[in-house]
């Protein structure tokens, strides 16, 4: 709004004239942005002319070159359709701004998160039936991997990523203090008092009571299962005996002293994993790519081995982490979005190149790409890294179903394991106030919960 | 157009009635200059507000049946309000908060206080530096300041632990409890100092020098000088600052937040604020974070009314 | 911008500013106020020098070295922040500008308007309006901002530069502020005979008015646009689309990513050194205009 300088205070001042036009002017101007900001938003739409695309995902970034190689194959195999890339966060995040957008009835089209939040996002309705869609891509992906994104028989999305669970370890330090590398849940325990007790500013690894998928996949190892439903009613597992005895493993070692509690990589944990403190991690096959990108210096130090077993001989592992794409529900070229989705998950091209964003690819292509790919940058000298993962993957026969309320239960045991750990209390009973969380939350939105 | 009745207006301070001629005029035109910032009220502040009130009376619930039924938003009265007000959490958090503000709130006051009286000492050197430098932390973001200052909180990242470890004692733990109170309390006392002290300095440079002249007359030193004359003075100021101090601490938010991931001593909902966000943000439960909104809201009102009717009643000035 | 000072600046007692004159007083007084601002100095000033120190250190050198030992990294950080996702980095900054400046002046003007009407006119509903408007102070900006993004984009502009920049025109305390300037900084004489000069209102608000508030507007527009730009739940809920993050919402998602990407802490600390230094710059430009003499404004209601 511009006001005319003041000459002097004539009475036939001519902004009374201007007043109307400038109201008139601005109401106008506002329509017009209005207007333009409205055909900015959103995907355009229009099943026959050109497709955009909007794809939320944080492991393909914007400058990264093999995250461009990937959109540029599949803009150039089908001209007519751009993939716009944006990343919103992690999981968390993407899932509260898709629930957001589609409560706004604006969603993007292709949307990554991790396996566990799929099922609250399918209950809240917001994610759409794909089983037509990529049926085809059914045979390009394993029946363990492709059960991750399968509720009711219906297929919800399509795997990007898996977790086959490693351990990943110090090999020069294990040695120097005479650890042995443990392939049972009792050597593991060993190991962690030789390693303290040889050095008691060191620890055989971190106890973080918030990495919540590690302690679902621990319970899942040793035969429990938190969440299982029958298609009518959930059932919760996280008291059952198998499970509590996770629970009294860590808090023995957590009550000796053997595991240093606290958070996993903030700057603290990545100094001492630095300084050599921190000996190992029990997790997923991207372990080697996230210690290497805060500890470069330790490269050539570090191998990765199956997962430690409660009974002695055992192979069979879970899954711990990775994620899926799935289509909006309301999603405006849904069909161009799952076509996308199966081209990169599951087809040969797709999952091949998806290994070069250091992932662990979910399709058949992408995960026999492995075998004869080098080695994490963690451990050039490991040369079989990949085909242990692969073993550990044909292993991997145990399913963790995750529920509707997975967040409810994440921050419920994260917040109480944390409380306990500092205060040396019950971490059974921790298990079972979160089991009772869970349920009484089932309850309250209406589900049927078997006892 | 002139004007021929009214009386000419140097005689008073205040307008004289104007003519009824004009009356009818002048009714609307406060309101033409109120009018967008009313709209956007109305907009942004009164509606949001007023659909989150509506948004707290319902729920999802699952509608079909089965372990994949899928949520539906239905009314559900005043469950929201009963699972925030029995909530164990949510009170505990609103304890903390209380804690950490009786810490805060002094420290960054007394401090702003202490520090524009030191800027308005008569001869003192490195004004402007000192006035500057302590103002900057205030262009900081909340967030970029708690992850700094989480790195200098971190045992193996901090300058203090590093000297402490030259000197032979243990690591600090700034997280435990207690401390965890006096370091969050730190993060905002680094941050808001500087302004609250810009704002008290300048209500002390509004004071006429006559009246330290006659002090000083008297024989009064500047300590006495600040003690008697300087402080009851900005004490209007002071009251203010706090007021809207206080309205922060309850909505503590971003420090605990960004702190979390570092420490296993700030839990998720540690605050009030944080129980909030959580619910509408990671448990897709609106209804019940707009629920908690408002009893928080409600509370904050009430602590403040009292707070504003205490200090009127000592200070003069009528603070709408 | 912590807790502790939400953008609300206090108006002082109204007097009129009058330079201090100096007194003879004892030598040691002065020099100990001056070592304890020193030190204060210090304190502030200690952990912006963290994060410039920080920036300069590679990853390794992030979680190994001392503090406050320079690293070598600072021009591969800075190469890494230019290169990520092609630029995006300095869009952002360019978008923190727009939010925060056009933003900022935006509110400025719909503050003044307001704290003008509400200052110097006598009318119905008057208190009543204000006591609104300051109660808009008490509602933190979580509530309002799932509600406001579906309002928004029931109307089509959610996730567009406007879902951004239109909330935050509404300021209640800049409304207060300009409350008080408007009070302060405009004698009721001088638009008295203005309208009777026969000037309308409009005319008199932008010629008299606005130059009288216009060292205080400053202030309003300083606080404001720190505001704007430090805030970061609001282009967080609105929008999705990464070329119209601002800087701070670009950085947390730096932050906040899947299970195993953390490589990112140098690229946040560059971002912040580098998106910190335009706020200073600013702060120290303006503070000439910002000087003690113009705050001192009636508290008068």
């Amino acid at each position: 709004m511009s006001v005319p300088q003041a000459q002097g205070f004539s009475p036939r001042s001519t902004f009374k004239r201007k007043r109307p036009l400038m109201i008139g002017s601005l109401v106008v101007t506002a329509a017009l942005a209005l207007s333009l900001s409205a055909c900015s938003a959103g995907a355009e739409n229009s099943s026959d002319g050109p497709v955009t695309l909007e794809f939320w995902t944080y492991s393909l970034k914007g400058g990264n070159t093999a995250a461009e190689d990937i959109i540029d194959t599949y803009e150039a195999e089908n001209p007519g359709v751009t993939i716009k890339l944006s990343e919103v966060g992690g999981t968390a995040d993407t899932s509260s701004k898709l629930l957001a957008a589609d409560r706004a009835n604006q969603t993007p089209d292709v949307v990554q998160v991790e396996y566990r939040a799929l099922p609250s996002l399918v209950v809240a309705g917001v994610v759409k039936d794909i089983t037509e869609n990529v049926a085809d891509s059914k045979d390009a992906v394993d029946d363990n991997i492709w059960e991750l994104t399968t509720f009711n028989d219906q297929v919800y999305g399509v795997p990007q990523d898996i977790g086959p669970m490693m351990f990943t370890y110090r090999a020069d330090l294990f040695e120097q203090y005479g650890a042995k590398v443990p392939t049972t849940w009792a050597e593991y325990a060993e190991a962690a008092e030789v390693i303290h007790t040889a050095d008691p500013t060191a620890y055989i690894a971190s106890f973080s009571a918030t990495q919540f998928e590690f302690f679902a996949a621990h319970a899942a190892q040793a035969g429990a299962e938190w969440w299982t439903n029958d298609g009518e009613a959930w059932t919760v597992g996280i008291d059952s005996e198998e499970s509590l005895a996770t629970a009294d493993y860590w808090q023995d070692l957590v009550d000796r002293d053997l595991v240093t509690v606290q958070p996993l990589l903030t700057p603290e944990w990545n100094a001492q994993v630095n300084a050599g403190k921190i000996l190992s991690w029990a997790a997923a096959s991207w372990v080697p790519s996230v210690i290497y990108s805060v500890a470069p210096d330790t490269a050539g130090l570090w191998e990765s081995a199956p997962l430690p077993q409660w009974t002695p001989g055992d192979a069979a592992v879970p899954f711990q982490g990775g994620s899926t794409y799935l289509v909006p529900e309301k999603s405006d070229n849904a069909e161009e979005a799952a076509k996308f989705a199966a081209w990169l998950g599951a087809s040969d091209e797709g999952s091949e190149l998806l290994l070069n964003l250091d992932i662990y690819p979910g399709g058949n292509a992408g995960r026999e790409a492995t075998l004869s790919h080098e080695p994490p940058q963690l451990m050039p000298q490991q040369t079989d890294f990949y085909a242990i993962a692969d073993q550990v993957i044909a292993d991997t026969t145990i399913p963790v179903t995750w529920g509707p309320n997975v967040n409810v239960a994440q921050t419920a045991l994260g917040d109480a394991l944390n409380a306990a750990a500092l205060s040396k209390s019950s971490f059974r009973e921790v298990y079972q106030a979160t089991q009772d969380t869970v349920v009484a939350d089932l309850e309250k939105q209406g589900y049927t919960v078997s006892k | 157009m002139s004007a021929t009745v009214v009386a000419p207006p140097s005689r008073t301070e205040r307008p004289t009635p104007p003519p009824r001629r004009r009356s009818r005029r002048n009714a609307f035109v406060p309101w033409m200059f109120a009018a967008p910032a009313i709209v956007f009220l109305v907009v942004f502040l009164i509606i949001p507000i007023g659909y989150s009130i509506y948004l707290s009376f319902r729920g999802f619930r699952i509608d079909g049946g089965g372990a994949f039924g899928r949520r539906v938003e239905t009314w559900i009265g005043f469950d929201n309000y009963v699972a925030a007000l029995t909530d164990t959490e949510f009170l505990a958090g609103l304890g903390r908060v209380l804690v950490y503000g009786s810490i805060a709130i002094p420290s960054v006051l007394g401090l702003a206080l202490l520090f524009a009286l030191l800027l308005d000492t008569p001869r003192v050197r490195a004004r402007g530096f000192a006035r500057t430098a302590i103002f900057i932390p205030y262009a900081v973001p909340g967030v970029i300041a708690s992850l700094l200052w989480g790195f200098l909180y971190l045992p193996s990242t901090s300058p203090v632990n590093f000297l402490a470890r030259q000197l032979g004692a243990g690591p600090l733990d700034f997280f435990g409890e207690p401390a965890l109170y006096f370091s969050l309390a730190n993060i905002a006392l680094w941050s808001g100092v500087g302004f609250n002290m810009i704002i008290i300095y300048t209500s002390l440079k509004a004071i006429p020098s006559e009246i330290y002249e006659a002090a000083r007359i008297d024989g009064a030193n500047e300590l006495q000088i600040a003690l008697r004359i300087k402080v009851p003075l900005v004490a209007p100021a002071l009251v203010l600052t706090g007021l809207f101090s206080v309205l922060g601490t309850l909505q503590l938010y971003s420090e605990p937040a960004t702190l979390r991931p570092m420490t296993t001593t700030i839990s998720s909902t540690w605050v009030p604020l944080m129980k909030i966000y959580q619910e509408a943000f990671m448990n897709d439960n609106l209804g019940g974070a707009a629920a908690a909104s408002v009893v928080l809201a409600i509370g904050i009102l009430v602590f403040s009314l009292v707070l504003l009717r205490f200090f009127q009643r000592r200070t003069f000035g009528d603070n709408s | 911008m912590s807790t502790l000072s939400p953008p609300r600046a206090q108006p002082s007692i109204r007097s009129r500013p009058t330079p201090a004159r100096r007194a003879s007083a004892s030598r040691s007084g002065p020099r100990l106020a001056s070592t304890v601002l020193l030190l204060g100095a210090l304190y502030c000033l200690i952990p912006v020098a963290w994060v410039v120190i920080a920036s300069s250190k590679s990853p390794r050198e992030l979680f190994t070295t001392f503090s406050f030992a320079p690293g070598s990294g600072l021009f591969d950080n800075l190469a890494a922040l230019n290169a990520y996702a092609g630029g995006q980095f300095w869009q952002w900054g360019l978008n923190s500008l727009l939010y925060a400046g056009v933003g900022a002046l935006a509110s400025t003007l719909v503050s003044a308007m307001a704290g003008y009407a509400l200052a110097k006119f006598r009318f119905k509903g008057r208190d009543l309006l204000f006591a609104v408007i300051l109660a808009g102070v008490l509602v933190p900006g979580i509530v309002l901002a799932v509600p406001q993004y579906l309002l928004l984009a029931s109307v089509g502009i959610a996730g567009s530069y406007w879902s951004v920049l239109l909330p935050v025109i509404i300021n209640p305390f800049g409304i207060f502020l300009c409350r008080v300037f408007a009070t302060a900084a405009v004698p009721d004489d001088t638009i008295e005979a203005a309208r009777l000069d026969g000037a309308s209102e409009f005319r008199i608000f932008g010629a008299i008015v606005l130059p009288m508030m216009s060292q205080g507007l400053v202030t309003v527009f300083l606080l404001q646009f720190v505001g704007i730009w430090n805030n970061f739940l609001l282009p967080f809920i609105m929008l999705s689309d990464q070329d119209k993050y601002p800087v701070t919402l670009g950085l947390y998602t730096f932050l906040s990513k899947g299970a195993g990407d953390s490589d990112l802490y140098p690229l946040v600390i560059m971002g912040s050194a580098v998106s910190v230094i335009p706020l200073i710059i600013l702060l120290l430009v303006l503070q000439r205009f910002w000087r003690a003499d113009l705050l001192a404004g009636g508290l008068k209601g």
